[in-house]
Protein backbone atom coordinates (compact mmCIF):
# COMPACT_ATOMS: atom_id res chain seq x y z
CA UNK A 1 0.00 0.00 0.00
CA UNK A 2 1.66 3.52 -1.12
CA UNK A 3 -0.60 5.81 1.15
CA UNK A 4 -3.20 5.80 3.18
CA UNK A 5 -6.51 7.96 2.97
CA UNK A 6 -7.55 10.13 5.73
CA UNK A 7 -10.55 8.66 7.30
CA UNK A 8 -11.54 11.01 9.83
CA UNK A 9 -13.33 13.69 9.16
CA UNK A 10 -11.48 17.25 10.08
CA UNK A 11 -13.59 17.40 12.79
CA UNK A 12 -11.39 18.31 15.90
CA UNK A 13 -13.00 21.76 15.81
CA UNK A 14 -16.36 20.52 16.57
CA UNK A 15 -18.44 21.23 19.23
CA UNK A 16 -22.27 20.10 18.79
CA UNK A 17 -24.23 17.67 20.17
CA UNK A 18 -21.82 15.40 22.15
CA UNK A 19 -22.72 11.92 23.63
CA UNK A 20 -24.32 11.98 26.86
CA UNK A 21 -25.65 16.03 26.27
CA UNK A 22 -29.34 16.29 25.86
CA UNK A 23 -30.07 16.02 22.05
CA UNK A 24 -30.67 19.12 19.83
CA UNK A 25 -33.59 18.24 19.37
CA UNK A 26 -35.08 18.17 23.48
CA UNK A 27 -33.58 22.08 23.62
CA UNK A 28 -35.56 22.83 20.74
CA UNK A 29 -39.02 21.68 21.75
CA UNK A 30 -38.33 23.53 25.31
CA UNK A 31 -37.01 26.38 24.08
CA UNK A 32 -40.60 26.52 21.42
CA UNK A 33 -42.35 26.17 24.92
CA UNK A 34 -40.90 29.54 26.15
CA UNK A 35 -37.85 27.95 27.75
CA UNK A 36 -34.88 30.68 27.05
CA UNK A 37 -32.45 28.80 29.03
CA UNK A 38 -32.53 26.13 26.66
CA UNK A 39 -32.38 28.41 23.72
CA UNK A 40 -29.16 29.72 25.34
CA UNK A 41 -27.86 26.57 25.13
CA UNK A 42 -28.89 25.81 21.50
CA UNK A 43 -26.62 29.09 20.54
CA UNK A 44 -23.54 27.90 22.77
CA UNK A 45 -23.39 24.94 20.86
CA UNK A 46 -23.66 26.08 17.53
CA UNK A 47 -22.04 29.41 17.67
CA UNK A 48 -18.67 28.77 16.80
CA UNK A 49 -19.39 26.88 13.76
CA UNK A 50 -22.05 29.28 12.71
CA UNK A 51 -19.97 31.98 13.08
CA UNK A 52 -17.18 30.72 10.91
CA UNK A 53 -19.71 30.03 8.12
CA UNK A 54 -20.42 33.39 8.46
CA UNK A 55 -16.68 34.60 8.40
CA UNK A 56 -15.92 32.47 5.37
CA UNK A 57 -19.31 33.73 3.35
CA UNK A 58 -18.75 37.42 4.38
CA UNK A 59 -14.54 37.47 4.54
CA UNK A 60 -15.10 39.91 7.60
CA UNK A 61 -14.77 39.64 11.61
CA UNK A 62 -17.45 42.44 11.66
CA UNK A 63 -19.70 41.38 9.26
CA UNK A 64 -19.33 38.09 10.57
CA UNK A 65 -20.60 39.67 13.99
CA UNK A 66 -23.70 41.11 12.40
CA UNK A 67 -24.62 37.85 10.95
CA UNK A 68 -24.30 35.79 14.09
CA UNK A 69 -26.44 38.30 15.70
CA UNK A 70 -28.95 38.60 13.08
CA UNK A 71 -29.32 34.67 12.55
CA UNK A 72 -29.86 33.96 16.28
CA UNK A 73 -32.36 36.50 16.75
CA UNK A 74 -33.99 35.22 13.19
CA UNK A 75 -34.42 31.74 14.48
CA UNK A 76 -35.29 33.18 17.85
CA UNK A 77 -38.10 33.86 16.08
CA UNK A 78 -39.30 31.53 13.72
CA UNK A 79 -38.48 28.91 16.26
CA UNK A 80 -41.72 28.29 16.69
CA UNK A 81 -42.40 27.67 12.66
CA UNK A 82 -39.24 24.51 12.87
CA UNK A 83 -41.25 21.40 12.29
CA UNK A 84 -38.20 18.99 12.82
CA UNK A 85 -37.96 18.26 9.32
CA UNK A 86 -34.08 19.11 8.88
CA UNK A 87 -31.61 19.07 11.65
CA UNK A 88 -31.92 21.79 13.96
CA UNK A 89 -27.77 23.01 13.11
CA UNK A 90 -29.22 22.51 9.35
CA UNK A 91 -32.18 25.21 9.81
CA UNK A 92 -29.38 27.39 11.47
CA UNK A 93 -27.15 27.20 8.97
CA UNK A 94 -29.58 27.80 6.49
CA UNK A 95 -30.51 31.12 8.05
CA UNK A 96 -27.23 32.45 8.58
CA UNK A 97 -26.25 32.09 5.04
CA UNK A 98 -28.93 33.83 4.06
CA UNK A 99 -28.05 36.79 5.84
CA UNK A 100 -24.63 36.31 4.87
CA UNK A 101 -25.31 36.92 1.63
CA UNK A 102 -28.29 39.43 1.75
CA UNK A 103 -25.47 41.41 3.77
CA UNK A 104 -22.86 40.71 1.02
CA UNK A 105 -25.63 41.83 -1.47
CA UNK A 106 -26.63 45.03 0.77
CA UNK A 107 -22.93 46.39 0.13
CA UNK A 108 -22.72 45.32 -3.54
CA UNK A 109 -20.74 42.59 -3.04
CA UNK A 110 -22.58 39.70 -4.10
CA UNK A 111 -20.58 36.45 -4.61
CA UNK A 112 -19.78 34.95 -8.03
CA UNK A 113 -22.72 33.10 -9.18
CA UNK A 114 -22.86 29.59 -8.18
CA UNK A 115 -23.04 27.82 -11.58
CA UNK A 116 -22.78 23.64 -12.21
CA UNK A 117 -20.43 24.72 -15.12
CA UNK A 118 -17.34 23.69 -13.84
CA UNK A 119 -14.44 26.63 -13.50
CA UNK A 120 -11.46 26.23 -15.56
CA UNK A 121 -9.23 26.56 -12.15
CA UNK A 122 -5.48 25.40 -13.00
CA UNK A 123 -4.90 21.25 -11.97
CA UNK A 124 -2.54 18.88 -12.99
CA UNK A 125 -1.80 18.32 -16.74
CA UNK A 126 -2.31 14.80 -18.27
CA UNK A 127 -0.49 13.37 -21.30
CA UNK A 128 -2.95 12.56 -23.96
CA UNK A 129 -2.33 9.08 -22.58
CA UNK A 130 -4.10 9.97 -18.84
CA UNK A 131 -0.74 10.52 -16.97
CA UNK A 132 0.69 12.96 -14.99
CA UNK A 133 2.48 15.24 -17.32
CA UNK A 134 4.69 16.50 -16.41
CA UNK A 135 5.05 14.29 -13.24
CA UNK A 136 5.75 16.08 -10.15
CA UNK A 137 9.42 16.00 -9.10
CA UNK A 138 9.32 16.83 -6.01
CA UNK A 139 7.64 15.34 -2.79
CA UNK A 140 7.35 18.50 -0.81
CA UNK A 141 4.92 17.69 1.78
CA UNK A 142 7.73 16.81 4.03
CA UNK A 143 9.48 20.10 4.10
CA UNK A 144 5.80 21.48 4.19
CA UNK A 145 5.77 20.21 7.73
CA UNK A 146 8.68 21.62 8.62
CA UNK A 147 8.01 25.17 7.25
CA UNK A 148 4.88 25.74 8.99
CA UNK A 149 5.27 28.40 10.51
CA UNK A 150 7.43 30.12 7.19
CA UNK A 151 5.83 33.60 7.10
CA UNK A 152 6.32 33.41 3.37
CA UNK A 153 4.58 30.16 2.87
CA UNK A 154 1.39 31.73 5.09
CA UNK A 155 1.57 34.58 2.15
CA UNK A 156 1.57 32.46 0.02
CA UNK A 157 -1.85 30.14 1.18
CA UNK A 158 -3.12 33.22 1.65
CA UNK A 159 -2.73 34.10 -1.87
CA UNK A 160 -3.77 31.24 -3.31
CA UNK A 161 -6.81 30.78 -1.50
CA UNK A 162 -7.82 34.59 -1.98
CA UNK A 163 -7.58 33.15 -6.10
CA UNK A 164 -10.35 31.32 -5.86
CA UNK A 165 -13.82 31.67 -7.01
CA UNK A 166 -16.08 32.59 -4.19
CA UNK A 167 -18.26 29.57 -4.17
CA UNK A 168 -15.30 26.97 -4.19
CA UNK A 169 -13.02 29.46 -1.68
CA UNK A 170 -16.01 28.99 0.86
CA UNK A 171 -16.75 25.42 0.10
CA UNK A 172 -12.96 24.75 0.78
CA UNK A 173 -12.97 26.76 4.06
CA UNK A 174 -15.86 25.46 5.61
CA UNK A 175 -14.91 21.58 4.95
CA UNK A 176 -10.96 21.63 5.25
CA UNK A 177 -10.75 24.43 7.84
CA UNK A 178 -13.51 24.31 10.01
CA UNK A 179 -14.64 20.76 9.27
CA UNK A 180 -18.35 21.19 8.14
CA UNK A 181 -19.87 18.29 6.80
CA UNK A 182 -20.66 17.64 2.71
CA UNK A 183 -24.51 17.97 3.74
CA UNK A 184 -23.68 21.10 6.46
CA UNK A 185 -22.30 22.44 3.03
CA UNK A 186 -24.65 21.91 0.99
CA UNK A 187 -27.72 22.91 2.98
CA UNK A 188 -26.04 26.10 4.07
CA UNK A 189 -24.79 27.14 0.56
CA UNK A 190 -28.02 25.44 -1.36
CA UNK A 191 -25.72 23.48 -3.50
CA UNK A 192 -25.89 19.91 -3.89
CA UNK A 193 -23.58 17.34 -1.98
CA UNK A 194 -22.10 16.08 -5.59
CA UNK A 195 -21.56 20.18 -6.54
CA UNK A 196 -20.05 20.48 -3.00
CA UNK A 197 -17.30 17.53 -3.70
CA UNK A 198 -16.88 19.16 -6.97
CA UNK A 199 -15.85 22.11 -5.82
CA UNK A 200 -13.57 21.22 -3.16
CA UNK A 201 -11.78 18.71 -5.21
CA UNK A 202 -11.32 21.23 -7.77
CA UNK A 203 -9.84 24.07 -4.99
CA UNK A 204 -7.83 21.71 -3.78
CA UNK A 205 -6.09 20.53 -7.19
CA UNK A 206 -6.01 24.72 -7.63
CA UNK A 207 -4.36 24.98 -3.96
CA UNK A 208 -2.26 22.25 -4.68
CA UNK A 209 -0.40 23.82 -7.94
CA UNK A 210 -0.31 27.06 -6.22
CA UNK A 211 1.63 25.51 -3.12
CA UNK A 212 4.01 23.27 -5.47
CA UNK A 213 5.01 26.46 -7.31
CA UNK A 214 5.90 27.97 -3.86
CA UNK A 215 7.99 24.57 -3.14
CA UNK A 216 9.74 25.05 -6.72
CA UNK A 217 7.94 21.40 -7.75
CA UNK B 1 -6.74 -7.55 -5.37
CA UNK B 2 -8.91 -4.99 -7.71
CA UNK B 3 -7.55 -4.36 -11.21
CA UNK B 4 -5.26 -0.91 -11.23
CA UNK B 5 -6.74 2.48 -12.62
CA UNK B 6 -5.25 2.44 -15.80
CA UNK B 7 -4.22 6.25 -15.94
CA UNK B 8 -3.08 8.93 -13.27
CA UNK B 9 -5.98 11.09 -14.68
CA UNK B 10 -8.66 8.66 -13.23
CA UNK B 11 -6.41 8.61 -9.93
CA UNK B 12 -6.47 12.45 -9.62
CA UNK B 13 -10.45 12.49 -10.23
CA UNK B 14 -10.84 10.10 -7.51
CA UNK B 15 -8.54 11.65 -5.16
CA UNK B 16 -10.97 14.52 -3.34
CA UNK B 17 -13.13 11.26 -2.50
CA UNK B 18 -10.63 8.89 -1.47
CA UNK B 19 -8.65 11.13 1.01
CA UNK B 20 -12.09 12.15 2.74
CA UNK B 21 -12.87 8.33 2.72
CA UNK B 22 -15.79 8.26 0.87
CA UNK B 23 -14.77 6.59 -2.22
CA UNK B 24 -16.76 3.11 -2.19
CA UNK B 25 -14.21 0.10 -1.52
CA UNK B 26 -13.52 -0.99 -4.79
CA UNK B 27 -13.23 2.16 -6.28
CA UNK B 28 -10.41 2.64 -3.76
CA UNK B 29 -9.11 -0.66 -4.40
CA UNK B 30 -8.53 -0.08 -7.93
CA UNK B 31 -6.87 3.51 -7.07
CA UNK B 32 -4.45 2.04 -4.34
CA UNK B 33 -3.22 -0.75 -7.02
CA UNK B 34 -2.81 2.07 -9.47
CA UNK B 35 -0.87 3.79 -6.71
CA UNK B 36 1.49 1.09 -5.48
CA UNK B 37 2.64 0.93 -9.52
CA UNK B 38 2.73 4.55 -10.03
CA UNK B 39 5.44 6.85 -8.00
CA UNK B 40 4.38 10.68 -9.53
CA UNK B 41 0.57 9.54 -8.03
CA UNK B 42 2.35 9.07 -4.39
CA UNK B 43 3.80 12.38 -4.85
CA UNK B 44 0.78 13.52 -6.02
CA UNK B 45 -1.47 12.06 -3.22
CA UNK B 46 1.05 13.55 -0.93
CA UNK B 47 1.51 16.72 -1.58
CA UNK B 48 -2.39 17.13 -1.98
CA UNK B 49 -3.17 15.92 1.61
CA UNK B 50 -0.32 18.72 2.60
CA UNK B 51 -1.57 20.94 0.89
CA UNK B 52 -4.79 20.42 3.08
CA UNK B 53 -3.26 20.40 6.42
CA UNK B 54 -1.01 22.87 5.57
CA UNK B 55 -4.17 25.07 4.68
CA UNK B 56 -5.82 23.97 7.95
CA UNK B 57 -3.30 25.20 9.91
CA UNK B 58 -2.63 28.39 8.37
CA UNK B 59 -6.39 29.48 8.11
CA UNK B 60 -8.19 27.98 11.60
CA UNK B 61 -9.75 30.62 13.26
CA UNK B 62 -11.69 30.47 16.59
CA UNK B 63 -14.62 32.65 17.40
CA UNK B 64 -12.98 35.35 19.60
CA UNK B 65 -14.26 35.98 23.06
CA UNK B 66 -14.92 39.57 22.86
CA UNK B 67 -17.64 38.39 20.15
CA UNK B 68 -18.97 35.89 22.35
CA UNK B 69 -19.46 38.17 25.13
CA UNK B 70 -21.10 40.65 22.46
CA UNK B 71 -23.70 38.03 21.47
CA UNK B 72 -24.46 36.98 24.65
CA UNK B 73 -25.38 40.46 25.15
CA UNK B 74 -26.76 41.64 22.37
CA UNK B 75 -28.96 37.97 22.88
CA UNK B 76 -29.65 39.31 26.60
CA UNK B 77 -31.41 42.29 25.37
CA UNK B 78 -33.69 40.90 22.50
CA UNK B 79 -34.60 37.66 23.61
CA UNK B 80 -36.96 37.96 26.49
CA UNK B 81 -35.44 35.96 29.25
CA UNK B 82 -32.49 34.71 27.60
CA UNK B 83 -29.48 33.96 30.44
CA UNK B 84 -26.19 34.63 30.12
CA UNK B 85 -23.50 31.74 31.12
CA UNK B 86 -22.64 33.86 34.22
CA UNK B 87 -26.03 33.28 35.31
CA UNK B 88 -26.76 29.55 34.61
CA UNK B 89 -27.12 29.68 30.61
CA UNK B 90 -25.20 29.24 27.24
CA UNK B 91 -22.29 27.48 26.05
CA UNK B 92 -20.54 24.13 27.89
CA UNK B 93 -17.48 24.54 26.53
Amino acid sequence: MADTPTRTAPAEVREQEQPGQVPDVELVRKAQAGDAAAFAELVGRHQRQLYRLALRMTGSEADAQEVLQEAFLNAYQKLPNFRGEAQFSSWLYRIAANSALMRLRRKRRAPDALTDQPLELQGPRFSAEGYLDPAPLSDWSQRADEKMMDRELGTAIDQAVAGLPDDYRTVFLLKDVDGLSNEEIAGALDLTVPAVKSRLHRARLALREKLGEFFGE
Amino acid sequence: MANPLEHCADCVELLGEYIDGSLPPERAEALEAHLSLCPPCITFVRTYKATRALCRHKLAREMPAELKSSLQAFLAKNVPGYRTPGDGGGEKN
